[in-house]
């Protein structure tokens, strides 16, 4: 196996970026991760972690994007990863290695097994998520504790958050100030592996039932600004009967076509 | 004319197809969240001149979103018994903290009342979050924003 070295510059990216520095602050990242081999083991969870982040942010696509661990576990963070974390070490670390390609395939195969309980586990943490902040009051701008727990899923399940997000949309305790809030966050996130189906999500919303939350979806959209979003919310924008709403989703045009 | 803006999210005050002629939705009291019994507001002058300085003021203070406000005629308030007061705000402009930010104190669920109302007349068009992002940058690049002093998460998205 080659030695796995990543610089400081892209940890120091790590450190600065607020909701990486809280996921990764329980691995004590720091310069230690430039180890040579003897310390790659002892370093695998966060190396393979920071890599995850590092091909997300820097909109690499690998052939199977997703996550090496489970954040939303922290006793399996501070002892041994889950065993989806094991393979997604493994499989990093083989995937800039180039290990045995035979060991790969054995290990995808039992990857497709765990992948199928993340779907359903992540839709129990926003189940839980929007339940805890059904009280919260949300400010434009403003960093809630559903926003955060929000990014974190699209950051560490990708497109299985999205998913998960449109079944939570359609309970009925969840209240509209929260879909909104959910709606922009999803449109603020960067994460590039999520991007089109946090676009068609968006995209979705705009012909919701609510006006609020095809508010939040027309700032959403502006907010992600992808210019293949502009005849969406033109066609929701011909289809809006409420005039201020109408108003506002044409202000919000420019964002998406002079990108 | 003095005016005073406040930011609030449009989304609150004017979709509510089920209100009656000059009702408000209960949830417009999100916008008015006193701390202390007291409320921020930002002065603009009267030919506008320090509005987007202001507007980029108060989004530094966090991530980069669609910004909705409305505007408040001073001088109406304070007949309407609001004690308003200049007071350093706490935004990453120390300029505009000192020369633009007011506090209206002693409010009362009656002047919050009177306050609503104001403020949905007041309420204006909606500045895009491309154009509030502009409006940052070019504050900071004008060295009115002190980068340091933003949000870390703000400066991360920026």
């Amino acid at each position: 196996m080659k030695t796995l070295v990543l610089s400081e510059d892209a940890f120091s990216g790590i450190q600065s970026d607020p909701i990486l520095h809280e996921g990764f602050g329980r691995w004590r990242i720091d310069t230690q991760l430039t180890s040579p081999k003897t310390h790659l083991e002892r370093w695998i969870t966060p190396i393979s972690s920071a890599v995850t982040y590092l091909l997300l942010r820097s909109q690499v696509t690998p052939t199977r994007p997703t996550i090496d661990f489970d954040p939303f576990r922290p006793e399996l963070l501070a002892a041994t990863p889950s065993p989806a974390g094991q393979f997604m070490n493994r499989w990093f670390v083989s995937y800039f290695t180039k290990e045995a390609s035979d060991e790969r395939r054995i290990e995808r195969a039992k990857f497709e097994e765990v992948e199928s309980c993340w779907t359903e586990r992540v839709g129990k943490y926003f189940t839980s998520l929007f339940l805890e902040t059904r009280d919260e009051d949300f400010y434009d701008g403003g960093t809630s504790g559903l926003g955060k727990g929000i990014e974190r899923a699209l950051l560490f399940y990708g497109t299985e958050a999205v998913d998960a997000l449109r079944t939570v949309f359609g309970l009925s305790w969840v209240s509209d100030e929260q879909r909104t809030e959910a709606l922009r966050v999803i449109g603020r996130t960067k994460y590039s592996t999520s991007h089109e189906h946090r676009r068609q999500f968006l995209e979705e919303c705009l012909f919701s039932e609510s006006p609020t939350v095809r508010d939040g979806a027309a700032i959403g959209l502006s907010l992600l600004r992808d210019p293949r979003s502009h005849a969406a919310l033109m066609n929701a924008i011909e289809r809006e009967p409420i005039a201020v709403l109408k108003r506002d989703m044409v202000l919000l045009l420019p964002d998406l076509a002079d990108v | 004319m003095p005016r005073l803006i406040r930011r609030i999210r449009k989304a609150r005050w004017t979709l509510q197809a089920w209100l009656g002629e000059g009702e408000l939705p209960s949830d417009v009291f999100l916008d008015l969240n006193s701390k202390d019994n007291t409320l921020s507001l930002w002065l603009v002058e009267d030919d506008n001149s320090n509005l987007n300085r202001v507007l980029a003021a108060m989004a530094a203070q966090g991530s980069p979103d669609a910004f909705d406000y409305a505007v408040l005629d001073k001088a109406r308030l304070e007949a309407c018994g609001f004690v308003l007061e200049r007071v350093d705000g706490a935004t990453p402009d120390s300029d505009a903290n000192r020369q633009w930010h007011f506090d209206a104190k002693q409010l009362s669920t009656r002047l919050l009342q009177v306050l609503a109302d104001e403020l949905k007349n007041g309420i204006q068009d909606r500045v895009s979050p491309a154009s509030v992002k502009k409006a940052v940058i070019e504050s900071i690049a004008l060295g009115q924003l002190v980068v340091d002093s933003m949000p870390q998460r703000a400066r991360w998205e920026l």
